[in-house]
Formats: structure tokens, sequence, C-alpha cells
């Protein structure tokens, strides 16, 4: 009967980050892909003034952590997997550690939902996504465990090519930055080395901003893991094995705040004398230190205010002067300041991009590199995996009115100027209108923009061939503007049916 | 001199003889055949399959470009990510009938591909060329892979003296071009020649070098064994991408030729221009890739009403 929870409670945590981590390497349906990331607690917490049933399923976690404890690192965080399958691999510990000190552990805490509420209050969702264990593991897989196997899935492509066998298709890799690679991966690669060679479970407990969170609520559970000090031998297995460091099984004591609920414990205890039961009396609980009490006020009341402005941040940004910068964001993503108000940097958007236009800066956040590739004119992919909002979804007819940023035709740089020759490669690409040929120096044909027409793809600064600079590029807008259909002129669209009886030759 | 070495040598000897002998009655037999088939057939009021069939026909068969146990690769235009209806790319049920005729005439694979300006699996879906070109057999082959491209040397070119050339066109023996007829900004008109700079990975060497001149000596490398122009659908302004379905002319016409220059020439009278405001056509003259001038050609015109 013990082991039983146990082993239900890996089977679902098996289940659901073998499906999560496979969203980054296969392509599985969009759908179950947003389904999986939407249960992620931070992404649900960000997009709370956007999805409406984030707050409903916030309230739910939040139920079931006050009535059953921290369940949610056990089953659904993909870091804690992460954790739970290299502790397990790595050689059992011999030696014990001393018990849990609640009061240093519980100030990294403070300090995690510190800097987690600041940094949401300021607008700056990208530090708390530094930490936020999906947005790493997301990170992680997009942009360094996905490229690596890209790259060996590419190799065998090229070889079975090169046998005349076509029926695996070519790989577009990430083409990250080093910096965005270093990050992505040097962050959880240290909470997982941290994990396997001392204290396991620890990032958890210090620098989880999820984990404070639910630490505090887990605290007044009212499932508990109990120790039942008459059958119990002290034979400190579940000490031993608890990867949370929770236990002190000389004292009887279970730090309900810092156990994850993984029944390890329960599994492991020969007498079978650790319950998993709502509190009754006579069981020991927890006392708090005053300081211990008034650091988890603390923590609580900030957490809880954070909520609110979660859900009340205004979506509409309406600076009406065009103002410039220096990169485009996508489509959809409607301001600088919606960004950096939503974006928790997990890099989705960059995963799902056809083109690969999209690359992660390095706070994490998308922007459009225009010199290799251009936003897909029938594209909308990004705002419909953006977990958070950041990217607000929109229908293909609607995004192809969203105008990221406008050309901009430096005259003098082109070659039809410079060479005398014709080119129009800007125009040849341009989805809408907005550089089209006109006549130049009797032979010639110029690009002539309109930037009433331009959506800020890029496609004509993609194509340019003038070198270094491009004579055509696009300015990025801070605000989004929506731009003219380039089918205002008529509203019907018909091809014109012409009939021939002979050959104009 | 051994008796093995004179055996040796006289084998050789006997063998060349051979070689070249069977070289000259087959070069004979291939002249003598062509003057038998009209340089340029243009068909009009059909569907693609119907007209396809009736130009192929009429310039002596499918098997007159495709042998027994051949590669082919089939070059459609699959530039833009935008849907049959619209006229940016190849009309897939013509790329279909191609293919399907390919086979019947004994190929051993028909190959499919384009160096896509969209995203290349976007476009090749939506399309329906890659539906249309499985369906039969057709193998689709991703032109977005710089690997697959190979540096080639192009003999008398100035411009693009040598370019990464896909390894479908260097090795296949059989070569068949499938243009769709449309404006195009840069190039004017676009049409068999203009097609072929998907067959290129660099094309910014193009359009910073020399458009027209670029276009006229890529056909120096190698011209197609037979070009065949979807002018189904005509994209008369906003080319090559176009914007909306007002662009395009329903003209229901099809050109085939062994001609790049004289099919081009056929094309861009079609759009309304003359061919000599087309400046690669005037390269081509140049370079001497094919006739320009149409009267010194013999040319079928058809029609699908007068043939039923």
């Amino acid at each position: 009967m013990n082991k039983i929870f146990y082993r239900l409670r890996i089977a679902f945590q098996i289940i659901f980050n073998v499906l999560f981590f496979s969203l980054f390497i296969f392509a599985l349906p969009i759908a179950l892909g947003n389904i999986l990331i939407k249960t992620e607690f931070f992404t649900l917490f960000s997009a709370l003034s956007t999805f409406a049933y984030s707050l409903f399923v916030l309230i739910l976690y939040i139920v079931i952590t006050i009535i059953f404890g921290r369940f949610y690192c056990s089953i659904l965080c993909p870091l804690g997997a992460m954790q739970d399958l290299f502790i397990n691999i790595k050689p059992k510990r011999k030696k014990m550690y001393p018990p849990y000190s609640t009061k240093i552990t519980n100030i990294f805490r403070f300090i995690a939902v510190l800097i987690f509420s600041v940094s949401i209050f300021a607008s700056a969702s990208w530090v708390a996504g530094l930490f936020d264990p999906y947005s790493m593991s997301a990170r992680l897989f997009t942009n360094v465990v996905q490229p690596l196997l890209f790259r060996i899935y590419d190799w065998i492509v090229f070889a079975l090519n090169r046998a005349d066998i076509y029926f695996l298709k070519p790989v577009m890799v990430n083409p990250a930055s080093l910096w965005v690679t270093l990050s992505s991966l040097l962050l959880p690669l240290a909470i997982v080395v941290i994990a396997v060679v001392k204290s396991e479970r620890s990032y958890c407990n210090s620098f989880c901003p999820v984990g404070a969170i639910l630490s505090i609520l887990s605290r007044f559970s009212i499932f508990k893991i109990v120790i039942d000090e008459n059958s119990c031998i002290n034979c400190a297995l579940c000490e031993k094995s608890c990867p949370a460091y929770a236990i002190d099984s000389k004292n009887y004591k279970v730090d309900q705040s810092r156990c994850v609920r993984c029944l390890k414990c329960q599994a492991i205890c020969p007498k079978k004398s650790i319950s998993f039961t709502p509190e009754t009396e006579g069981t020991k609980s927890d006392r708090l230190s005053f300081f211990d009490k008034s650091i988890t006020i603390a923590s609580g009341t900030i957490a809880a205010l954070v909520i609110p402005d979660r859900l009340l941040r205004k979506k509409n940004y309406t600076e009406s002067e065009t103002n410039f910068v220096k990169r485009s964001i996508p489509p959809g993503a409607i301001s600088y300041k919606h960004l950096s108000n939503s974006c928790i940097g997990c890099g989705r958007c960059v995963d799902i991009c056809p083109s690969k236009t999209l690359r992660l800066d390095i706070t994490n956040k998308p922007y459009l590199n225009y010199h290799e590739a251009s936003c897909e004119y029938e594209c909308n992919k990004c705002g419909i995996v953006c977990p958070v909002g950041a990217i607000q979804k929109k229908s293909v007819p609607e995004k192809k009115l969203i105008a990221i940023g406008l050309v901009n035709f430096i005259s003098n740089l082109c070659v039809v100027v410079t060479e005398g020759n014709d080119c129009g490669a800007c125009a040849e690409h341009c989805p809408t209108g907005a550089v089209v040929m006109g006549p130049y120096n009797d032979r010639l044909y110029i690009p002539v923009t309109d930037t009433k027409l331009c959506v800020g793809c890029g496609s004509c600064e993609r194509v340019c061939p003038v070198r270094p600079e491009r004579a055509i590029i696009v300015q990025s807008l801070k605000t989004h503007k929506t731009a003219m259909s380039p089918h205002s002129d008529s509203s019907e669209q018909a091809p014109m049916q012409i009939e021939n009886n002979d050959f104009n030759f | 001199m051994t008796r093995k070495e004179f055996l040796e040598k006289s084998a050789k000897a006997l063998g060349a003889i051979a070689i070249g002998k069977i070289a000259t009655t087959n070069s004979k037999l291939f002249s003598k055949s062509v003057a038998n088939y009209p340089d340029l057939v243009a068909v009009r009021s059909g569907e693609p399959e119907e007209m396809f069939d009736i130009g192929i026909k009429a310039i002596g068969g499918i098997e007159r470009f495709v042998k027994k146990g051949q590669t082919v690769v089939v070059k459609p235009n699959i530039g833009w990510d935008k849907k049959p209806e619209e006229g940016a790319n190849t009309n897939p049920k013509l790329v279909k009938r191609i293919i399907e005729a390919c086979y019947q005439a004994g190929a051993k694979r028909v190959y499919v591909f384009d160096n896509t300006c969209d995203y290349w699996e976007n476009c090749y879906k939506n399309s329906g060329i890659k539906e249309a070109a499985e369906s039969v057999g057709g193998v689709v082959v991703s032109g977005d892979e710089e690997r697959d491209y190979k540096l080639v040397n192009i003999k008398g070119a100035k411009l693009i003296p040598t370019a990464k050339v896909h390894r479908l066109v260097v090795d296949s023996d059989v070569f068949i071009n499938v243009p769709v007829l449309k404006h195009h900004g840069g190039g004017r008109v676009t049409a068999a020649m203009k097609n072929l700079m998907g067959c290129v990975w660099d094309r910014r060497a193009y359009h910073s070098k020399g458009l027209h001149q670029a276009i006229a000596e890529f056909c120096l490398y190698k011209k197609p064994d037979l070009n065949i122009i979807d002018a189904y659908r005509m994209m008369t302004k906003h080319g090559p991408r176009g914007i909306s379905l007002n662009d395009i002319a329903i003209l229901k016409n099809q050109f085939l030729s062994t001609d790049i220059a004289a099919i081009d020439v056929a094309a861009i009278r079609t759009f309304g221009l003359e061919p000599t405001s087309v400046e690669y056509i005037n390269f081509a003259k140049e370079f001497n890739i094919g006739q320009t001038d149409l009267s010194k050609l013999n040319i079928a015109r058809l029609s699908t009403e007068a043939s039923s």
C-alpha cells in the first residue's frame, strides 16, 4: 500500500515529462504542446492577464497544494523531473547529512520570492524567467539539446540523401547565439550537478521561485507526512532518502514546506511508520520561530500582491508617435513594453519559427534577425504557441496587417544607382506591395517604397545584395502599428479571364 | 610487343571503333529526327494536363527526351508560399502529368526541387506540388541545403564564372525546366531562363553583379533538355510573388521547346512586351544561347479545341 502512491506518483511524473520533453524534439501537434506547457506554474502566473483559464488552474494548484502539499514539484515540474532522474542514476549517498536548517533556506526562499516579485513589478519578467524551472528547462532543450540532436539527425539525412533515399526531411537547426547557448546550458547544468553531487533537490528549496511560493502554502497543508513515533525504529532511512532534506528522524519532525511530496520516505520505511494523512492530534507539527514566521508572512504577502498586478496589467499600449528601436519584435508582441512585461524567455516562439527568423537576445526575449531570414507572411505560429500571451495570438489575416517595422530604402547604396544594373530582389520578395519597382533612367527600374503598406517582415532586407550595409532595411517599431491592407483598392478579388484565339507570336 | 599486349591493344582499338560507330549512327539518327520536330510548340485553351499531352506529342513525345532507366530532374517554380490559384508557382497538375509521362517512358527516378524564396516546406506544401508529385512517385527533394549544391565552372561566363548548382541538375540524365509565366519586378518577365536561378545557391551574386547577364550566363553551363512554360495562369503585375488574385489572368496557354531562348521570346510576347526590351534576351542572343528570332523557327500552334 505504501509503495503504490509512490509508484503512481512516479508514473505520472514520467508520463508527463516524457511528453513535455519530446515536445522540443519531435513535431508534436501544437495544441498538445500548448496544453503541456500551460500546466506550468510560472506560465499560468504570467498569463493571468491574457488567458482566463490560467486563474482557474492557478487556483486549482493553490487548493491542491493547501490540501496535499507540493505535488506540483514532484509531478509537473520539468526541472524537478530532471533532478530526480540524475538523483536516481547517481550512486546512493552513504553519509548522512545534518538535518535541515530552516533558517538559512527560508532566507533564500524569501530572496527568491523577492527577486521574482520585484522583477514582475518592474516589467522584467525575464529575470524571473532566468530562475523559473519551466523557462530554464525549455531553454535548455530549445537551445542546447535540440540543436545537438538535430545536427545528428541532419547527418543521417545527409547520408541517406547521398544514397538516394529521401523519406527523411532535413531540419532547420536553431541558430542560437553563443551567449544564449551557454546561459541556457549552464544554469540548469549547475542545478543538476549540485543535485547529483551533493544536496539533491536543494534548488527547489532555495532559488526556485515556484518552489518558494508553493512552500508557503505547503507549510499549512492539510495532508502531511507524519512519522509514527511508536513504531519508528530510528533507522534514519527516510532521512537519508529524502531529496529535499525535509526530515529530522531523530525528533520525528518533517518540514512540510520543504517536502516536495515525492513519497520516497513512505516507500522506503521498513516499519511502515510514515504515513501521508490529514494532520491528527498528537503529531508533532513544526513550530515556527518568530523569524521564520515573519519571513513566511512577508513572502506570502509579496507573492499575493503580485497576483492582482498580473491580473490587472493593462493590455493596450497606445503610444501614438513612431518610435524606432534597434530590433523588431514578433507580430502580436504589441510593443517593447508589453513584451518585457510578459515574456518569460522560454524560447518557445524561437523553437516553432519555421524560418528561424526569431532569435533570443541576451535577455532571452525574441527578436527578428532579418539578415538570414524574414518573417513568413502566411505564418502566425509564434503567437499560437506563446504560453504567456507575450506574443498575442492573431489569425493569419490579422497578423498580415500588423506592422512590426517600416521599410527604409537608401537609394544611394542600391545597385540600380551604383552599378546601373537591374536588381529588384526587394520588390520581388515583398508580400504586400510596399516595395515595387518604378522607372529609373530610361531602361532601369528602381525600388519605390510605401510605408503605409509595409508590415516589416524583412523580406527586402534579407535579399538585398548590397554589403556591408544593405540598401533597404526595416526600421523596427517600438510599438506595432496597423498596416494598410494591400487589397484595399478593390473589395472583390478575381483573376482576369482572357479569351484568346491565337498567340502573340 | 608481347602477345598479351597485342591482344589487349587490338581489343581496345576494336572497342573504340565500335563505340565510334555506334555514336555516329546514333547522332545521325538523332539529327535526322530533330529536323522533323517543331522547334517550339504552343498550345492553348485547355487544362494543363490536356495541353501537355498535345504539346509533348507534337514535339516528339516524352520518349524523345527520357530514355529507359534514366534519372530525370523536373525543376518547377516553387518559389513562394502561395496556393495554386494565386499563380506564383508552377501549376501542380502540370508537374504531376510530366512526372507521370517520364515514368511511362521508363525513367528510373524523377526528382522535383526548387531553391525557394519563402520557407521551403511551406512552399512545397502550399503550392500543391509536393502532394501532386508524390502521388505519382516523384521524389521531392529539398533545395534548402547548401551541401546539396556543387561548385561548377561556367565556361564563357563573365559575371558568374563559377556557381553552386544543385547536384540534381548536375548529375541527372535529363533536365526538364517547368517555369510559370509571370511579371517580374527586376527581370520584367520571368519564364524559362529566369527559372534556372532556382538551381543556384547564391542568388545574391546575380542581383549584385547584374541580374540579366547572370540569367543568360547560367545557360552557358547547362541548357535544359526540355522547357515547358506554364502560362495557364499568368501573373500580369506585382510579380513574381503577387499580392492578390487581381494580379492573375487566366490565359490557358502552354509552350514547349528545347530552345530556352526561343521559348522565352514567345513567353515575353505573350506577356505583352517586346523581347528586346527584356535585357536577358539580348544577352542570350549575344551568348548564342538560342534562336531569338521566331520567324526563323518552325512553330506548331495548337489548340485543344481543334484536336478534339
